[in-house]
């Protein structure tokens, strides 16, 4: 039954310096090849739990656990190693300004490895295509729309074909009709098994994926 | 196969932003070259501290006065206890016969007034003379070797500037202290500018390092092109310190040769020897890798503590 839980949070609570409690006392396990949505306003604690489970954050207290690591329980390395698995993507997107939309998705198989020039064009084009951006290629970042950018982001993420996916809030800078083309997106690249979790504050434009929920409101369940 | 890769395009990367921005970095190696340079001289300096010692008059003289009634074995006794000193102290001697020595001074027209009296006396009343160069400023062995030589018999005075002796000897010691201080001071300033490099490199760059970072770049992938921008310039500013170098003993050569009345003859600069050279840009470039990784340290952890 363990072995299917490729996340799991246990009792896990999150101070800030200052005594700030970003998350409290939170449990839940999260399947392989699941869409799980955290919802809630600002400060209800969905980018903490993305931050634990991409261990850039350590919890004060309880345990994260992927694939079966604790992450409370590796060095730094060791953390910044599982992030390699993991695809992420940004509200603000995080893009480089300093090179093209080709050396932009690129990155994560750069910092992989092992990979020949060949095989990273054709993973690029491929990651591209997946993301309509095929034709952009070749563009400057400034170049493209808030919606291409947010594309680009997800290419990126997706090129190295991580086992999980993590989105903060890709959907916040972006108008209903660009926002449903990036959820869509998701849907896409989770039926081909990959896990992802997706935060967001609006939750009308969730609803209708019929999928998992959490709810959260100031770094507890709600509803 | 994967490291030698990525070494390769930290290498290109370097060069083609190096580059791209050659009046940037062409300020950045004239730095280095400068400081570099400033190391080289006093290497260079203390190169040539030994070989401007034994070229040069620095030793002082001993002067051998020989009792004007000594005959060819007493003058035979002294040389030998003179040679027995050893090279390390001797550099050589000279004899100067009292026949000689008027001789001299008769045919020479400025002494040949004041010293009427003694060139027409039917007697030589000079004594003959034993001139030792040595090969040493060290007062404790010349005052030894003084003290040696007085005690033989028939030899009436030795005079030596005991003092002249220990200002050179003392001024050879500060020479090669400050030489030291010199390097050590601008071996920190080396640091200190590669350091303060990398920290504005890790700023300029700080939106790929911080995505880098994020999606699981670790700290030899960051630190690997840093490292390579920085060893490239030091490397170039090296080879330009040496050709400085080279620059600057020619000139001072040709000066040195202009005056050589005034400094001797063999008073010439010599270059690091290319060994010597190549060592020096080992260690600087072992220093450049070791503030690298510093610096790189010194910014994860701050900015780390910030977030």
């Amino acid at each position: 039954m363990l072995e299917n839980k490729i996340i799991k949070f246990q009792q896990v609570t999150k101070k800030y310096t200052g005594d700030i409690t970003a998350i409290n006392n939170l449990s839940f396990d999260i399947e392989k090849g699941e869409l799980v949505f955290l919802a809630g306003h600002s400060g209800a604690g969905k980018s903490t739990i993305l931050k634990l489970i991409a261990g850039t954050e350590v919890a004060s207290s309880g345990s994260v656990v992927i694939n079966n690591i604790d992450l409370g329980k590796i060095s730094q390395n060791n953390r910044t190693f599982i992030r390699q698995h993991i695809g992420f993507v940004f509200q603000d997107h995080k893009i480089l300004f300093d090179r093209n939309v080709f050396d932009n998705v690129r990155l994560p198989l750069d910092i992989i490895g092992g990979f020949t020039e060949k095989e990273i064009h054709e993973k690029v084009s491929n990651a591209l295509e997946s993301v309509g951006l095929e034709h952009k290629i070749k563009s400057r970042p400034e170049q493209l729309s808030g919606g291409e950018q947010q594309r680009l982001c997800i290419a990126r993420a997706v090129i190295h074909k991580p086992k999980i996916l993590i989105a903060d809030e890709p959907t916040a800078n972006l108008d209903r009709a660009n926002a449903l083309k990036i959820l869509e997106l998701f849907k896409q690249f989770h039926k081909s098994g990959v896990t992802i979790i997706i935060s967001a504050h609006d939750e009308s434009i969730l609803n209708d994926y019929g999928k998992r929920i959490i709810r959260l409101s100031k770094g507890q369940f709600r509803g | 196969m994967d490291k030698i890769n990525n070494h390769i395009k930290s290498f290109k990367q370097s060069w083609s932003y190096i580059l791209s921005q050659p009046i940037e970095h062409l300020i950045n190696i004239l730095v280095l070259g400068l400081i570099i340079t400033i190391c080289g001289i006093g290497l260079s300096l203390n190169n040539n501290m030994d070989t401007w010692k034994a070229n040069n008059i620095v030793y002082p003289q001993m002067i051998v006065y020989m009792n004007t009634q000594a005959n060819q074995a007493d003058i035979d006794a002294t040389q030998k206890a003179i040679n027995k000193a050893g090279a390390k102290i001797v550099k050589s001697s000279q004899f100067i016969s009292k026949d000689q020595a008027l001789a001299e001074l008769s045919q020479d027209k400025n002494m040949k007034e004041i010293s009427s009296d003694v060139i027409s006396s039917s007697d030589n009343p000079l004594p003959d003379v034993i001139i030792i160069n040595t090969s040493t400023s060290e007062s404790s062995i010349l005052n030894k070797l003084d003290m040696q030589i007085s005690q033989i018999a028939m030899v009436d005075d030795v005079q030596v500037d005991m003092n002249y002796a220990g200002k050179v000897d003392n001024l050879i010691l500060f020479a090669s202290r400050l030489s030291f201080a010199i390097q050590i001071l601008f071996i920190a300033v080396l640091g200190l500018v590669i350091y303060n490099m990398i920290r504005l490199q890790m700023m300029l760059k700080s939106d790929a390092i911080q995505v880098s970072r994020l999606i699981g770049a670790s700290d030899s992938f960051i630190m690997r092109p840093l490292i390579h921008y920085a060893l490239w310039q030091v490397t170039i500013a090296t080879l330009a310190a040496y050709a400085g170098l080279f620059f600057i003993s020619n000139s001072l050569n040709n000066l040195f040769a202009s005056f050589s009345n005034l400094f001797g003859n063999g008073f010439k600069i010599t270059l690091l020897p290319i060994e010597q050279f190549a060592m020096m840009w080992a260690s600087i470039a072992i220093f450049t890798i070791f503030t690298v990784f510093l610096a790189v340290r010194w910014v994860f952890n701050n900015t780390q503590a910030k977030q």
